[in-house]
């Protein structure tokens, strides 16, 4: 290739994933063979000696209109659900993707969900190999949670410095980034974690003392029940809560994968849950499949910071856990600001909320402050 | 995504039947039993020469499960089959048992698959091929542990040989049958009626034997029977004592002893019948015959026979007919046999 057409290749990025859950999944199998159902234990086999695979690209994406980027799609068969799979075979899977992705010249290789959680600790090694920056997503995942409750809960009418806010899963990667954010902006924070150790030695790693009121617990319910928001950040494969363990008025940001609340067909109109950490986007990057978002044009915030990094090569790489600073999160946030149509995406399940639905929502949140008001009179 | 093809093959040495093989690997509901990633087959329909089997497998914790047609071709020992229903979208294949060279058999099996799940079979490719190899591997060689196993328990029991024919009961029916041999596990025997092979009881003299057929040749018609519990000498040997003094001939044969005309090719021939049976007539003949299945016509009464056994010094031929005859065609051609006026004929014929 000679420099000029060189010049003229856009830059690209690997979007490396695996699908969250088993539901997910058997609706991929769903896509290729439509007119069959299978025992779930075969397709685990089947996806577990499977080695990565590219599924599909797309080309001159563009934010805008001037930059443009091509993305692929690169599968590592894993699922939360294969138990007895070790753990060397998934990081073999994960360098067989990004083997994949650095022969078809990505710049950026997006880790989803859990195969940034077996690398960590490996990033610089596996970059190094495939010669290909990685990131883990995570800061503008955290950037696009903060945004978004800073936002949503402006529109619904909840002051944010009146609130109690819970975050599930407080000690991780994400979970502390907002934990950071947020400690000067709410009234109480409640944290919790599987241990509570974990979630001291978080605390005592803050840049600065935290003016709101800290709890600190194990017990997830006793924390979801006393918060006005919540965030789950957790590593949990399996949902934790229902829909129907909220208070009244509580805006609820899920976004941990696989998700960890459950929703009803009927959602309540009481609680505001959204699947949260997605973003809206110019362009579509559809699949084909389901891949657990309400619309095509929208993705996993995780994978969009590749995206970015692909554009801006200034842009510093996500990398470990609690290496989120505020200058890092800061300059991710500000691309939430100044990249055009780069949006929160408000959605649950397969819909996405409409300015008339949030209306909605705001009023009932009046009525339920008032009720509780009334209550506590 | 094309077929893919795995095949394997096994030799067995020595003195190895064929139809010992074909008995194991035509039996299908016992797989589950010395196969170990066979967790059943449930078979749905089964005549000696077709069939429809439900298949559970287990290939490295991966559980797989299948609808099959099955076809037997018990003369050239081979097993086909192909997937009407299941987890690949068409899984066929055949068994197959040939001689080894001087001594012995060998064994082939052949399995093709598609899986049917696009991407995840291209992706899957040699991965798939080499567990399917694997498998079919396993297969074979639990085919031939328990053919060995079964021809190690078989030369445990020295064979009597009885060579008679005798009356049994089979499954409450008495039939004549030319009895092979016995041991105390089981017994050979050649009879060309119909039966069920899987549930067999024997009853000779007073002792009723529940057994199964390790395999029934139906083209050569002999079948050889395992008992389900092995009996004892003392019984083995009343048995060999009963079988030995009891024969009977196959068939009782009826005295005709008279010059009748035979037609055949449209010309008349005039020999001497000395008797008749259900299997064919002994009669005497200056001339001489060429027969191989053949239509002739005796006492009015068509029929198919050929020529076995011809002597020249006294004359006599045996004609065996094609197929056996029934009691009733029997006794019908009996009687105008006896009735049969050489006078008569004779005018009729012009003589």
């Amino acid at each position: 290739m000679d420099n000029e057409s060189e010049k003229l290749k856009n830059t690209k990025v690997a979007f490396v994933a695996h699908p969250a859950d088993m539901e997910m999944y058997r609706s991929y199998i769903r896509f290729l063979k439509p007119d069959k159902t299978y025992d779930d234990k075969l397709l685990l086999k089947l996806f577990e000696w499977s080695p990565s695979y590219k599924v599909t690209e797309w080309t001159n994406l563009t934010f805008d209109g001037k930059s443009f980027f091509d993305a692929m799609f690169v599968m590592v068969p894993f699922l939360p659900e294969m138990k007895d799979i070790r753990l060397k075979k998934i990081v073999e899977k994960i360098d067989q993707a990004l083997a994949i992705a650095s022969e078809q010249q990505c710049k950026v290789a997006a880790l989803g969900a859990f195969t940034s959680i077996v690398l960590q600790g490996q990033e610089k090694n596996f970059a190094q190999k495939h010669n290909i920056n990685l990131t883990s997503g995570n800061t503008l995942t955290a950037a696009t949670v903060v945004r978004s409750i800073e936002q949503i809960s402006a529109k619904l009418g909840v002051a944010l410095q009146d609130t109690t806010l819970g975050i599930v899963g407080a000690s991780g990667d994400i979970g502390s980034a907002c934990v950071s954010y947020f400690q000067n902006k709410v009234k109480t924070m409640v944290l919790t974690a599987r241990s509570e150790s974990s979630l001291q030695t978080m605390v005592k790693n803050l840049d600065s003392k935290p003016e709101c009121t800290l709890e600190i617990t194990t017990d997830n319910k006793a924390a979801v029940s006393k918060s006005d928001i919540v965030i789950f950040v957790t590593s949990s494969y399996v949902p934790m809560f229902t829909q129907n363990d909220f208070k009244p008025g509580t805006i609820v940001c899920d976004a941990s994968a696989p998700l960890n609340v459950t929703i009803s067909d009927k959602p309540r109109k009481d609680v505001f849950i959204y699947h949260g950490g997605i973003l809206s986007l110019p362009f579509s990057l559809d699949p084909g499949f389901d891949i657990g978002l309400a619309s095509p044009y929208t993705f996993y915030g995780c994978q969009i910071e590749g995206a970015l990094m692909a554009l801006d090569s200034t842009l510093p790489c996500s990398w470990g856990r609690g290496n989120i600073t505020k200058e890092k999160l800061g300059s991710f946030l500000q691309k939430l600001y100044t990249v055009p149509r780069l949006d929160i995406s408000y959605s649950v399940g397969k819909h996405t909320y409409s300015e008339e639905e949030l209306e909605n929502y705001k009023k009932e949140f009046l009525h339920s402050k008032n009720a509780s008001f009334r209550r506590c009179a | 995504m094309a077929m893919q093809k795995v095949e394997t093959e096994a030799v067995l040495k020595g003195k190895v039947r064929k139809e010992f093989a074909w008995k194991i690997i035509s039996d299908y509901s016992r797989y589950e039993f010395f196969m170990e990633n066979v967790d059943k087959v449930n078979i749905l329909e089964r005549t000696p020469t077709q069939g429809k089997s439900e298949w559970f497998v287990t290939i490295e914790e991966a559980p797989l499960k299948w609808v099959e047609r099955d076809y037997y071709d018990v003369d050239n020992f081979e097993l086909r089959f192909e997937s009407i229903d299941g987890d690949f979208e068409s899984i066929r294949g055949r068994w197959k048992v040939e001689n080894y060279q001087n001594e012995g058999i060998k064994i082939f099996f052949i399995i093709e698959y598609d899986l049917g799940i696009p991407v995840i079979e291209e992706v899957l490719g040699h991965i798939l091929k080499e567990k399917m190899k694997t498998n079919i591997d396993s297969m074979i060689h639990a085919i031939k542990e328990e053919l060995t196993k079964s021809q190690d328990d078989d030369r445990k029991y020295p064979r009597y040989n009885i060579g008679k024919y005798n009356n049994i009961s089979l499954n409450e029916k008495f039939v004549r049958a030319f009895i092979v041999n016995v041991s105390q596990k089981g017994m050979m025997f050649y009879y060309d009626g119909e039966f069920d092979a899987q549930n067999i009881l024997v009853k000779i003299q007073d002792l009723g034997i529940e057994a199964e057929a390790l395999f029934n040749d139906l083209k050569h018609k002999n079948i050889r029977i395992i008992f389900k519990q092995i009996i004892s000498q003392t019984q083995l040997e009343s048995l060999v004592g009963f079988l030995g003094s009891n024969s009977i001939r196959a068939y009782e044969r009826e005295n005709i002893d008279k010059y009748m005309p035979i037609l055949f090719n449209d010309s008349a021939y005039s020999v001497f019948v000395i008797n008749i049976s259900p299997k064919g007539i002994l009669f005497k003949y200056d001339g001489t015959f060429d027969w191989r299945d053949e239509m002739f016509e005796l006492a009015g009464v068509k029929l198919l026979a050929r020529e076995v056994h011809h002597e020249i010094a006294s004359k006599t031929i045996r004609v065996a007919f094609t197929d056996t005859l029934n009691d009733i065609f029997f006794a019908d051609l009996l009687k105008k046999i006896k009735e049969f006026d050489l006078g008569q004929q004779q005018m009729e014929l012009g003589y």
